[in-house]
């Protein structure tokens, strides 16, 4: 089945074309890498998903049945997005952030408390679970944002650079988490800059340049690829 | 030896820059505006206008009457200005610091530059161009307008003073709690009603005085428990958002957010005990935010509703029927705003909590225009008094959840129309408006509170698949 579904889908901004008929799939429990320079386009992808950014037109569907357009609403809610930068608000702490998510993904208290101490326990942040952001590093905050993205069972995970700011043990959690969320039908779309980290995750890659779509094929085809481009 | 830089030089460099890259992307974002040919045309049909209007048209010697009058008012509003201008910064405090500190100016004071001078170089820049602005636009008035150049120059001199001594007092308010600012806004306004009874330039002297000295409790400890990181924040904000380019590239600039110090109880940090805890938290945080558009709003509202009695006694409900169309209008907007900030745009939207959480917050604020609204109907309508309440509930009522609802509509990107509801809306705020003169109008109001309770029992289920 196609957890994700992306036919034409071009946005602009005024009269600028940001992405330009983007059509791929994702299978359920499958990753697929989004790859491509600073400014290709990724994050705008994600946010076109997400329906933040209007797209001018195209299609998108998630499990084949849910259109953007004609079911935002439970769109919104088959679609979990960790973004680069965390969105945290000053006024919450982490805990109250992990319960906003819980609330907005229709979580049980009982489900939700079982997943934030499963979390905060393996990105150690159990003791900082009543700080406000200001109060948590760089990383931390980083981790709140991630547990955040993590706690509800979604069909599709946008991930928008994992790894940036987590130390080496969070890395290796959320690694391990991520492969555990595909194992159980998650289908994920991650950006990365670290791609010896997602050569082990993603199944298939997509090229991004200039908004369009340069290349996508399997993973080992990337690879090809990339030696390809090194030599 | 250690050669100190140049203060000055490092500052005109920045500025220059910034000068620069506003230039540039001006440039950008005419060019994708507007086309060099239309550009040219609009041009030549502005100058076309100020032709035939000042230099051909004898436009001046028509409006001389005019002007006279103003000349005559501006003489004796003069010494009223000197009372009311001081309002304008103490309302500016509010939301900002009176001096663009920008995170550039900040990066200076790093460097081994003074924060003192180079906050000094920022009041510098500021006079300058205020000089340029009041110069180029009382100028364009001594030019064009047959008002005298000496009442020009002296309204010139008094911008540029208070320009000057309400400075420091700006920058220090901005740093103090909300009800600090508060009370140094009644304060001035008590002063300025003194000002008004007493018809005499004493209480703008006295006002300008206690400005002035002032200076010597401020001064000492200008940078002393300042949040520099409010200040740049809000500082970047005004140097970058331009309207230009938010025109061009459809794009609203947001302040950015910063990690400062929040104030918190330990009750603030606990864990939310219920959903509408979540609501309402989310609620507050953006409310606060948008504060200042709030007052306003309410403000204008609540003055309109004061002044409107006195006007006519037809006009108060006249007023109040603007009010509920007014209020839930922006209320609306509030909303659909509310899903398009901060950490919410990127999370699924249970609509109707969100809804019923906003609705008590949006009461607080009819609640203040309900008061002068009641107090005024109760003395015009008589009799009819608890009728008129029960229809202004019921239309308010309707107006504010069929706004909301129609938001929420467009929120989940349905297409269902409100044409029969948008009709009843705008025949029950003109009922509202008529009620006044034709009392048994009120009797409508057990019908219109039932669409308003069709409208608040209207939940998003439809709204999904």
């Amino acid at each position: 089945m196609k957890a994700l579904e992306l036919k034409n889908v071009t946005t602009t901004i005024s009269n600028t074309t940001l992405l330009e008929d983007i059509t791929f799939d994702l299978k359920a429990g499958s990753v697929k890498a989004l790859v491509g320079h600073n400014g290709a386009g990724k994050s705008t992808l994600f946010k076109t998903i997400l329906g933040m950014l209007e797209k001018a037109s195209g299609k998108i569907t998630v499990n084949e049945n849910y259109d953007q357009d004609d079911s935002f609403l439970t769109f919104k809610q088959m679609i979990s997005y960790l973004p680069e930068e965390p969105l945290l608000l000053t006024e919450l702490t982490a805990m109250q952030h992990f319960q906003l998510y819980g609330m907005s993904y229709e979580l049980s208290e009982r489900t939700l408390t079982e997943r934030v101490n499963r979390y905060i326990s393996g990105f150690e942040l159990k003791d900082k679970l009543h700080e406000y952001p200001e109060a948590l590093s760089k990383g931390m905050r980083q981790k709140v944002q991630t547990i955040c993205a993590l706690l509800p069972d979604t069909p599709i995970l946008l991930i928008d650079e994992p790894f940036i700011g987590l130390d080496v043990y969070a890395m290796d959690y959320l690694q391990e988490v991520i492969k555990q969320k595909v194992r159980n039908g998650t289908s994920i779309l991650l950006t990365t800059h670290q791609l010896e980290r997602v050569r082990g995750l993603a199944d298939s890659f997509i090229m991004l340049q200039h908004g369009k779509i340069q290349n996508q094929g399997s993973i080992s085809e990337f690879e090809t690829i990339q030696r390809r481009t090194e030599l | 030896m250690i050669r100190k830089p140049s203060v000055w030089k490092a500052y005109l460099f920045l500025s220059k820059n910034r000068f620069r890259k506003k230039r540039k992307l001006s440039k950008m974002a005419l060019a994708l505006v507007i086309d060099l040919t239309t550009a040219v045309y609009v041009i030549l049909f502005l100058g076309y206008i100020f032709a035939a209007l000042f230099i051909f048209g004898d436009i001046t010697e028509e409006l001389t009457p005019y002007f006279n009058l103003l000349e005559a008012n501006g003489e004796k509003g003069f010494w009223i200005l000197l009372t009311v201008l001081p309002i304008r910064y103490v309302f500016k405090a509010f939301r900002e610091p009176g001096i663009r500190f920008s995170s550039s100016e900040y990066q200076l004071t790093l460097l081994p530059y003074a924060r003192n001078k180079v906050w000094l170089m920022t009041l510098l820049e500021k006079l300058v161009k205020q000089i340029v602005i009041y110069g180029f636009v009382l100028g364009a008035a001594a030019i064009l307008t047959p008002i005298s150049i000496n009442l020009i120059l002296s309204y010139m001199a008094l911008f540029l003073t208070y320009e000057v001594i309400m400075t420091v007092p700006q920058w220090k308010l901005f740093q103090q709690r909300l009800w600090v600012k508060i009370s140094v806004l009644l304060a001035v306004l008590s002063i300025n009603i003194v000002g008004f009874s007493l018809e005499s330039p004493i209480a703008g002297l006295v006002l300008a005085g206690v400005i002035i000295i002032s200076h010597i409790y401020l001064l000492p400890g200008i940078f002393k428990h300042i949040d520099w990181s409010r200040v740049t924040e809000i500082s970047d904000y005004h140097i970058w958002n331009m309207q230009l380019i938010s025109f061009a590239s459809n794009t609203k600039m947001r302040r950015q957010k910063r990690f400062g110090i929040f104030q918190n109880s330990p009750k603030r940090k606990a864990p939310f005990r219920t959903k509408k805890a979540i609501y309402h938290r989310m609620w507050k945080v953006y409310l606060f935010k948008n504060y200042e558009l709030l007052f306003r709003l309410v403000g204008a509202l609540f003055l309109m509703l004061i002044i409107l009695p006195f006007v006519h006694e037809i006009a108060l409900p006249i007023g109040v029927a603007i009010a509920i169309y007014a209020y839930s209008s922006v209320m609306s907007t509030f909303y659909m705003d509310r899903f398009q900030a901060d950490i919410l745009q990127a999370l699924p939207w249970a609509l109707s909590g969100f809804r019923k959480s906003f609705f008590t917050w949006a009461a607080f604020g009819w609640g203040v225009l309900f008061i002068p609204a009641m107090i005024g109907i109760y003395v015009i309508a008589g009799y009819w008094f608890v009728l008129y309440i029960a229809l202004v509930m019921s239309v308010f009522l309707y107006s504010f959840f069929l706004k909301i609802n129609k938001s929420m509509v467009i929120l989940a990107r349905k297409s269902k129309v409100f044409q029969l509801e948008e009709g009843i809306h705008f025949a029950s705020i003109v009922l509202v408006g008529f009620s006044g003169v034709y009392p048994l109008l009120t009797l409508i109001f057990p019908l219109i509170l039932m669409l308003a309770i069709k409208q608040i029992n209207m939940n998003d289920k439809f709204l999904k698949v």
